[in-house]
């Protein structure tokens, strides 16, 4: 609000002039003068580079937009959650890389872990198993006689028996090899595969999955008397430790990444030895010497998982992986592969070898 | 309003953009393409197909077997995608390896099959390839030449495969 003291000296001059004019607002043509001196003054002038001006905003949206995109997707896909709905073991690397007088005591849980797992609920065939393979063993008379599966209960007592007495050298071909080279953990897990009933140890990272799932001997020898092996060529394989794997290119799909392996540079660490695992093309060797039939020989070289192989995004393969170790042991494996431009390696230990369970027919 | 929606126009636009940039991999592209190994064998029922019958036309060859579960389990979608595909000149060919015309009819009592299911028993066919585990997938071109591999399973009667198929019978070779 105005008041007296507020008015300026001149003011009164001000007010005579407005009040000897016709009317309250300007004429238009000062109005038109004053927006075309306007026009004129600002169509010459530029503005000076203003850092916060609106310019930034759309490319600062899109890559914001992108970056947020490929980073839910890149997380989503590098889940390690459950698989099959089976709560995953986790082996944390630094609890056998850093801290020495921890692994013993992850050994000694994970082979307490173990020996539960060495005891699947063998009542629940595998369903991964095609019905035809437990049809073949049944036919065969390998499910029928009682007597012989007291003998197996003994035997697998004894055998269970022998693999506890093993995890102490296993033990060490753990601690040796970590003492020996950097081992990476990270990204393995444990449990029992929820198809099967039995066993696993997986390795999962953001381009790779594999899944080593132990096999029954007994499955094996179904399986593959069902596909023309004799009893006696079956019973080799069978007693072999013999794992069904799944080995998938997990890499995204918007940077995909192909897969190269070569399983004959893996290593299977044994009671202090290192080997290789019996790849198909060492078995074929012995097929020929025995005389295989073609279509024996057929199933069981496509039945195993290839011994060379690349996988592009998104491609995988079913196989059987023949570690040619005793029945029930436990042993540790070293991987490696080419991906993302480098060689990649990962150890599992404590895999082991199924015992020869006899595993009943499901009640009906 | 104007930069509200001039920005999710562009968002839009790179949405899209990586969406295409994904289905390009759909099918991985063999490394060096190479002519398809031209092949006489009969199917379940004894009769003979011959791969170069197909010249003109997309060809799915599929190397499978009845005791390997990916391949089972693809074999459904694979049954709709040559339903679907039958018109667009795309053919679907299922190579069993080293199984009698028994267990792979037995087979078909569970997984109904429409296209042809050939025998490769002596497993000659599947070695001209480089077939490395089962099962595995290859797509030649019109001009008989192996362009794609698939090494597993894939759910062929997903509509963006199956039109990636139909694009394929549509280019011409380069």
């Amino acid at each position: 609000m105005n008041t007296e003291d507020d008015k300026l000296p001149h003011d009164e001059q001000l007010s005579s002039l407005y009040n000897r004019a016709k009317h309250d607002i300007p004429s238009e043509q000062i109005d038109e003068a004053i927006l075309s001196a306007a026009k004129r003054d600002t169509s010459t002038y530029s503005l000076p580079y203003n850092p916060f001006s609106n310019n930034w905003r759309i490319p600062a949206s899109l890559a914001a937009v992108l970056v947020l995109s490929f980073g839910i997707v890149t997380l989503m896909e590098n889940d390690l959650s459950p698989v099959n709905g089976v709560t995953p073991h986790v082996i944390v690397e630094d609890a056998l890389i850093q801290k020495p007088s921890s692994i013993a005591k992850e050994q000694a849980s994970l082979a307490k872990a173990r020996s539960k797992m060495a005891t699947p609920p063998l009542h629940k065939p595998a369903t991964t198993e095609p019905a035809i393979s437990t049809d073949a063993a049944t036919s065969k008379g390998l499910f029928t006689s009682k007597a012989k599966e007291t003998k197996r209960n003994e035997k697998l007592v004894s055998k269970k028996k022998q693999a506890s007495q093993r995890t102490k050298p296993e033990m060490a071909d753990t601690l040796s090899l970590s003492a020996a080279m950097p081992i990476s953990t990270v990204g393995i897990t444990t449990g029992t595969d929820e198809q099967a009933g039995l066993p696993y140890w997986q390795y999962k990272d953001e381009g790779l999955s594999i899944r080593f799932i132990q096999r029954l001997p007994d499955q094996t020898r179904g399986y593959f008397i069902g596909r023309g092996f004799s009893a006696e060529h079956a019973e080799l394989i069978a007693q072999s430790c013999v794992f069904q794997t799944i080995f998938k290119n997990i890499s995204d799909k918007n940077t995909p990444s192909e897969i190269i392996y070569n399983m004959q540079n893996w290593l299977v660490h044994h009671n202090g030895k290192t080997g290789e695992m019996k790849t198909r093309e060492k078995w074929s060797t012995q097929w020929q010497q025995l005389n295989i039939a073609t279509p024996a020989k057929l199933a069981f070289e496509w039945g195993l998982l290839p011994t060379t192989q690349d996988y592009q995004a998104g491609d995988y393969n079913w196989g059987m992986a023949i570690f040619d170790l005793p029945l029930a042991s436990s042993f540790t494996l070293q991987l490696n592969w080419q991906q993302f431009g480098e060689q990649r390696n990962v150890t599992i230990p404590n895999m082991q070898c199924a015992a020869d369970i006899h595993a009943d027919p499901e009640s009906p | 309003m104007k930069p509200f929606l001039r920005h999710s126009l562009w968002i839009f636009f790179a949405c899209q953009t990586s969406l295409l940039m994904a289905e390009q991999t759909i099918f991985p592209a063999v490394a060096k393409p190479f002519i398809a190994y031209d092949f006489k064998v009969k199917d379940i029922d004894g009769t003979q197909y011959r791969l170069s019958d197909y010249r003109g036309k997309v060809v799915v060859l599929n190397f499978w077997a009845t005791w390997c579960p990916p391949c089972r389990e693809e074999m459904p979608s694979m049954n709709q995608a040559h339903k679907k595909l039958r018109k667009d000149n795309v053919i679907i060919l299922a190579i069993n390896v080293g199984e009698d015309e028994n267990t792979i009819f037995e087979f078909t009592g569970n997984y109904p099959v429409d296209f042809p299911l050939l025998m490769d028993q002596d497993g000659k066919v599947i070695k001209s390839y480089p077939v490395m585990g089962l099962p595995t997938t290859y797509i030649i071109n019109p001009e008989g030449i192996v362009t794609h591999r698939t090494v597993g399973g894939r759910p062929w009667d997903d509509s963006k495969l199956l039109n990636e198929l139909r694009r394929m019978q549509k280019t011409p070779a380069k």
